[in-house]
């Protein structure tokens, strides 16, 4: 790696763990119903919402009612976005005249952004309306984030709560983190997005004179260029806020009205992984030991700065093939050298590979860099970090609450190794959490392995894998493990948006995040009604550095057990074969 | 074939609903035993 890239990455986390602080405090007032100044304002417009609504936000709720009543919010939106997708030829907003969208691809798409993947088998600029982009997209990002933000703070008050039958209400949780938490933030971004030049309007697209006219394959002169518009920068902020990441145009971040200046590529990548992040302080808070918090923040940072070593690494060593032809990789000061191949000039090895990571990472999906381009080990890290289940930060809510299960996992585990009392914060972890952790875990593997065997037996499947042999059989698990795992980046090369691939995609999607939630909200409810048993030297503390390092092992056997043999028969071999060729 | 997705999709939230009521009738059968 260059010293640039060094740099570039170091200042880029100084910066996200200075912000886990303040920021995980001010989401924990937020959430604990403490003064924190934004509430002061915007308090009236909160308890006139409820009041519009009918909720009584002083009636908590129990597990199965929070997850029911999460279930049929999130149902309800899903049919929203398909409507709108449907219809929008009869709707405003719609300069290009765009037609209705397909059933299959409407049906992914509403699925896709319902659930916070953001997968998108469509392109932005020549598929949807401002209103569909706005009314449908935008908002899902919102809302959707805002679920799993409160499916995390449900399981964090069964973990902190004494005996209790509830665990909170989901329209308050879900009010406060949209009014309190997403919308400010949101603001704040999409403000310096539009400095930086990404664009926000509601013009017809725009046809502008080329300024080195060329020809086409007809030998024909092309001297014009058609500019997509849009309202851009609003759904950029929130997009990698709340780890949405679908972009408004095809090429998402790496498009330079979605993602402009170097500048504005550093405040995107923060965004990605800001919240989740600081989510980690916050549970620490909310459970009265902000030691917890930190333990967990470690695991995550410390398998995400190994991963993503190994990810520059490969990248900036360049491509063997590329070699083979006298292309010069290496690096100096014209240019940043290494494989870029699918990557902008402007971002170079290191802020693409870092893109690359952190989006994984989070369940972000964004992409300022085609990843299908990445060279076999370069691309086998998203892949993995997805397939690891989008715990290394992961998603907002989503992210720790699944990196809480595979800390019950492991205090039990460490109760079969070494005689531990199995308890994690002074609540008993016993055979009903244990089941409930394991359906948390087979889900995604079932989901994603089915998925690609599937894909890769049947005609259907087999149809648009355009790519024959090794790296195709990597762009079907890529396509999965993205979907799988709620991420929604794509390697592309895929032809994805077909009936077979929307619908088995559109289940994937489903399964991953709602059969995850459900088992979540279970765990939460049963810790719920435990006491909180004192301290004492049964247990294994969970703050400390044995913890970290069980845990970090956890994560890591259970994601390499799961994935390393579909791995190898894709980018591994692809690795070998490319060395060995 | 709106009709048909609808009905994946409904399909989806009866299997959910039936997941959440086995996992609150489970524990609540285990504490009763």
């Amino acid at each position: 790696m260059t010293p640039n890239g060094y740099l570039q990455i170091g200042l880029y986390l100084i910066v996200l763990i200075a912000l886990v602080k303040p920021l995980g405090w001010y989401m924990a007032r937020v959430y604990e119903g403490n003064s924190f100044g934004l509430d002061r304002g915007l308090g009236p417009f909160e308890r006139l919402l409820y009041r519009l609504c009918g909720v009584r936000s002083d009636e908590e709720m129990n597990w199965k009612t929070y997850a029911l009543v999460m279930l049929l919010f999130n149902f309800a939106g899903l049919i929203v976005v398909y409507a709108l997708q449907r219809l929008q030829h009869f709707l405003p907003l719609n300069p290009q005249g765009f037609g209705a969208v397909t059933p299959d691809s409407a049906f992914n798409t509403a699925i896709s952004f319902a659930s916070n993947t953001n997968w998108q088998g469509y392109g932005g600029e020549t598929t949807m309306s401002y209103l569909t982009q706005m009314l449908a997209l935008t908002v899902q990002n919102f809302v959707s984030a805002a679920a799993g933000m409160a499916t995390l703070v449900a399981l964090i008050r069964g973990l902190a709560r004494r005996t209790a039958q509830t665990i909170g209400n989901f329209w308050v949780d879900l009010t406060r983190t949209t009014l309190y938490i997403l919308l400010p933030l949101a603001i704040v971004l999409a403000l310096i997005q539009v400095s930086q030049g990404v664009i926000q309007n509601f013009n017809a697209y725009q046809n502008v004179p080329l300024l080195q006219p060329t020809v086409d394959s007809n030998g024909n002169a092309v001297t014009e260029q058609l500019l997509p518009m849009g309202p851009a920068a609003s759904q950029v902020a929130i997009k990698q806020l709340g780890t949405n990441g679908g972009g408004f145009f095809n090429a998402n971040s790496a498009h330079p009205f979605e993602n402009s200046t170097p500048l504005a590529n550093f405040f995107e990548l923060l965004a990605i992984l800001l919240i989740p992040a600081a989510l980690c302080y916050t549970f620490g808070k909310m459970v009265g030991d902000t030691r917890q918090g930190w333990a967990v923040l470690a695991v995550m940072t410390i398998i995400f700065v190994a991963l993503l070593a190994l990810c520059v690494g490969a990248e900036q060593n360049g491509n063997p093939n590329f070699t083979k032809l006298g292309i010069d990789q290496s690096a100096s000061s014209l240019q940043s050298g290494g494989n870029m191949e699918g990557k902008e000039v402007r971002f170079g090895i290191a802020n693409s590979a870092l893109w690359a990571t952190a989006t994984t990472a989070a369940s972000n999906g964004s992409v300022n860099s085609m990843h299908d381009s990445y060279t076999p080990l370069g691309g086998l890290v998203p892949m993995w970090l997805m397939q690891l289940g989008e715990v290394i930060y992961g998603g907002v809510g989503s992210g720790l609450y699944g990196m809480l299960v595979f800390a019950i996992i492991a205090v039990f585990v460490a109760g079969l190794m070494v005689g531990r009392t199995p308890e994690y914060l002074g609540k008993k972890i016993e055979a009903y959490e244990m089941k409930m952790a394991s359906l948390v875990i087979l889900i995604p593997p079932i989901v994603v392995l089915g998925f690609t065997a599937l894909a890769v037996v049947t005609d259907a499947g087999k149809a648009t894998i355009y790519n024959p042999g090794v790296h195709g059989f990597s762009e079907v698990l890529y396509a999965f493990s993205s979907q799988g795992n709620n991420n929604g980046s794509a390697f592309a090369g895929l032809g994805a948006n077909n009936p077979f691939y929307n619908l088995t995609g559109g289940l994937a999607m489903l399964f991953a995040r709602y059969w995850l939630a459900i088992p979540t909200l279970a765990i939460a409810g049963s810790l719920a009604r435990k006491k909180i048993v004192p301290t004492g030297p049964g247990p294994l503390p969970t703050h400390n550095a044995l913890f970290i390092v069980l845990l970090i092992g956890v994560v890591i056997i259970v994601g390499a057990l799961t994935f390393i043999p579909a791995l190898a028969l894709g980018p591994i071999v692809e690795q070998l074969m490319a060395h060995g060729a | 074939m709106d009709i048909l997705y609808l009905g994946v999709v409904l399909l989806f939230l009866a299997l959910s609903w039936g997941l959440v009521t086995f996992c609150d009738i489970y524990k609540n059968n285990r504490r009763r035993s």
